[in-house]
């Protein structure tokens, strides 16, 4: 059944690369009684692991006294959620593409483009230090 | 995560159990370069337990290609759960990696 509720929730959390379980843990937590299915929980789950990676690691540097604030929101019919980091920001257009024959066997350079393609809307500020991504839920 | 290792005759089969993410990784490679070290020619990674795998993940396993390829060996996926698969056609890594439905196809496809 499709549920209705309502989910506003904020979370800070240090910038250190242990905490990020804990940090998607407590946010999958909010949506557990939504009725999500498995496939959309996935892309939410792996979505804001990446972000909340990225914003510990390039944002924040890794620096602990840096926190990476998390905001969920949930009316319904879609989940947003909000992922900033206290950095300069980084230019979303200027990531290759991890895809490309030459950057196949690179290691890196997958976690946003994952997240594209994941969650039906990313945005950008114009700073570049916060990424909020949406995912509509389908009615069954 | 769970990591065994077993072979049929020269082909070594890797089962890995629990999510493949940044936490879990580094024990995914550590435990791999034992195989690096010993220039294992045929690897089969049966993936039919993990349920999750993340861009750190992704890159573990690149890793390990990579690294097989350097001396002429051969690493092939099995098993695959429907969202795990996903991120390889997404990525296109489906491309860099041979991937079979069952392990019984791999370890016959080597011999």
């Amino acid at each position: 059944m499709f549920s209705a509720v309502k989910i506003n929730k904020k979370i800070s959390i240090p910038s250190s690369l242990e905490r990020v379980r804990e940090a998607v843990d407590t946010i999958l937590g909010h949506l557990d009684k939504t009725g999500l299915d498995e496939s959309t929980t996935f892309d939410i789950k792996l979505s804001l692991e990446e972000a909340v990676i990225n914003a510990m690691k390039y944002g924040n540097r890794l620096k602990e006294d840096l926190v990476v604030d998390i905001e969920l929101t949930h009316n319904g019919s879609k989940v947003v959620i909000a992922v900033e980091d206290k950095g300069d920001g980084f230019d979303h257009r200027s990531l290759p593409d991890p895809t490309d024959e030459e950057n196949l066997l690179k290691t890196g350079g997958r976690g946003v483009f994952l997240i594209r393609h994941l969650m039906d809307r990313v945005q950008y500020n114009d700073k570049g230090n916060r990424t909020t991504m949406t995912k509509y839920i389908k009615r069954k | 995560m769970q990591i065994t290792e077993r072979k049929d005759n020269d082909i070594v089969i890797y089962s890995i159990k629990g999510d493949i993410d940044i936490n879990s990784s580094p024990q995914v490679r550590e435990s791999f370069e034992k195989l690096v070290n010993e220039k294992a020619m045929k690897i089969v990674i049966n993936l039919a337990e993990v349920s999750y795998i993340d861009s750190s993940g992704l890159a573990t396993l690149v890793e390990m290609l990579k690294k097989t390829r350097g001396y002429g060996g051969k690493i092939r996926l099995s098993n695959l759960a429907a969202k795990v698969r996903s991120l390889f056609e997404i990525t296109k890594l489906e491309k860099l990696f041979d991937i079979y439905d069952t392990e019984e196809q791999v370890c016959a496809d080597f011999k």
